[in-house]
């Protein structure tokens, strides 16, 4: 059993190596793009391989976390963006997984301290921590203010577009596919397709226009917010 | 464990930062279905944004419209700033789905990358990608081009960049163009611009078209134009026609605003400008052989200069 174990260790190091081998064959700096996109490929392959290596730390002197998963996924997140950054560096003295899964704990200790200072400055006594959404809770949990939401007050203002900019700026020869009647579809959740057949205009030549005008948009909205 | 010879994949752990990013945007809203899609978009665009730093591209990740609060209320938008090379466009899907929606309103992007959500959110998986929308709002997840493919892509448009800043301060000498001899800084159109803007093939003269992508402005006024050089040698004549465009790249039309401007040794100067919703600029003269001038480039307090030799 232990030996078996062993040979496959072995044999996982040395395609890690020999992956790890080839990114350091071609430099990041490379003038020419071939040489910078097969070092890409080659990195790619060897995040994919340590991912799927079985032989990523548990971790496990933090499994009592309540939201152990989530620290784990930061901090695995953390570690490959830091291999792929230091995998110059990599001495080989060392097995390759062994390099990774020292990272991965220090990475997992910088992610537990920074959420302890959070949890502490930002969440209200009793309050449980749910950083972490689901499809499902997305729209499950919506909090229900008395204020008007953002999205509304956008609405009021767009409705009553204190400069006449809105109403002002329309496609050529169609009036009525103005900024303010396309935005009022928008927010009421009408697609593009819709909004095309509404203002009888082609649905390129109406998003392309509004999208142009987006910058402009933004920037009157905010100056009445 | 897996071959690593496999069509590649990437996957990115989805935790509190990207999670933390896509409440602080859907905090405002309460119409369900935009929260989804903002929410959805949000980790879409932290993925493609992680993958692509891992590999060691430069982006602007908080520069984009998808991380204004007040842009995503507007369209649904899934935009990623890659450094110099321009907006990719991160379409998320959700597992098992066949088709991804590419937004009509953003035909305009340098690439639509696919990304597929796992229902827990606590996964993205970067599918594949397709550098043209092609007027298509469904687009078949089997019709992707590979990762590998968008590497390769992406790679070759960061070359003109390096590229560019050695050779910005030479002299370019059309004599050694019509001979053959040019730049691998200055581009077929083809390499550089996209099919529907590629309307100006004049086919049977003695000619040579080549472009150059440039950058202009700073932070959020940055813009992308391809500087286009089309040099037509008239048989038996030390004359040349010089037709010069500017293209903007990424963008369907160009900023208003900005100068092409062609100088010569004397000091005069030919200045054309460009008008909101211009798709391109051009100015045509001739020169003859050994003449020099130049080409201005600008826009607000940038530009970018260039020497030419005939």
């Amino acid at each position: 059993m232990n030996s078996d174990s062993q040979q496959r260790d072995n044999a996982l190091n040395q395609q890690l190596r020999e992956l790890v081998e080839e990114i350091k064959q071609y430099s990041a700096n490379a003038d020419r793009a071939i040489i910078r996109v097969k070092r890409r490929v080659a990195l790619n392959k060897f995040v994919n391989a340590v991912v799927n290596s079985g032989r990523l730390s548990k971790q496990t002197q933090w499994l009592g976390l309540a939201n152990y998963e989530d620290y784990h996924n930061e901090a695995l997140q953390l570690t490959f963006m830091e291999i792929c950054s230091k995998i110059d560096e990599y001495n080989p003295q060392y097995p390759v997984m062994a390099w990774v899964n020292k990272i991965f704990h220090w990475r997992f200790i910088d992610v537990v301290n920074k959420e302890r200072k959070k949890g502490i400055t930002k969440i209200p006594k009793g309050e449980k921590i749910s950083p972490v959404m689901s499809l499902d809770d997305i729209t499950k949990e919506i909090h229900q203010s008395n204020q008007l939401s953002q999205a509304e007050i956008i609405k009021e203002i767009i409705n009553k577009d204190p400069e006449k900019y809105l109403i002002g700026e329309q496609l050529r020869g169609h009036p009525e596919a103005n900024l303010k009647t396309i935005l009022l579809f928008l927010l009421s959740g009408k697609k593009w397709k819709e909004i095309s057949q509404e203002l009888g205009v082609p649905l390129t030549t109406a998003s392309s226009f509004y999208q142009r005008r987006m910058h402009k948009i933004i920037d009157y909205l905010k100056k009445y917010i | 464990m897996k071959s690593t010879t496999e069509k590649l994949n990437f996957s990115v752990p989805l935790s509190f930062e990207a999670h933390s990013i896509a409440q602080g945007l859907v905090s405002e809203i309460s119409n369900q279905e935009k929260r989804q899609q903002v929410y959805l978009n949000s980790l879409s665009v932290y993925a493609v944004n992680y993958y692509l730093r891992c590999m060691g591209f430069e982006t602007d990740y908080s520069e984009g419209d998808s991380r204004n609060p007040f842009a995503v209320q507007l369209m649904n938008v899934a935009d990623l700033i890659v450094k110099d090379i321009g907006k990719l466009e991160c379409i998320p899907v959700l597992a098992e789905a066949e088709v991804g929606e590419i937004p009509p309103e953003f035909q305009d992007r340098i690439g639509y990358v696919f990304v597929e959500l796992s229902d827990s959110l606590k996964e993205a998986n970067i599918l594949g990608f397709t550098p043209q929308a092609a007027d298509k709002i469904s687009f078949s997840l089997n019709k992707l081009e590979s990762l590998e493919d968008f590497l390769v892509y992406l790679t070759e448009l960061e070359v003109v960049e390096s590229v560019q800043a050695e050779t910005t301060s030479h002299v370019i000498s059309f004599r050694q163009w019509l001979d053959g001899v040019i730049d691998t800084s200055w581009q077929k159109l083809d390499e550089l611009l996209k099919p529907q803007q590629l309307g100006l093939a004049f086919k049977n003269e003695v000619s040579i078209t080549r472009g150059q992508k440039i950058d202009l402005g700073m932070h959020l006024d940055k813009i992308s134009v391809a500087l286009v050089m089309k040099v037509i040698s008239e048989s038996k004549s030390e004359e040349v026609d010089i037709l010069t465009q500017l293209y903007p790249v990424g963008e369907m039309s160009l900023p208003s605003g900005i100068k092409l401007i062609i100088g010569d040794e004397t000091g005069e100067a030919l200045e054309v400008v460009s008008r909101e919703d211009d798709n391109w600029i051009q100015s045509e003269f001739s020169a003859e052989s050994g003449e020099r001038f130049n080409i201005t480039v600008a826009y607000g307090d940038s530009e970018v200069k260039k020497e030419f030799e005939v």
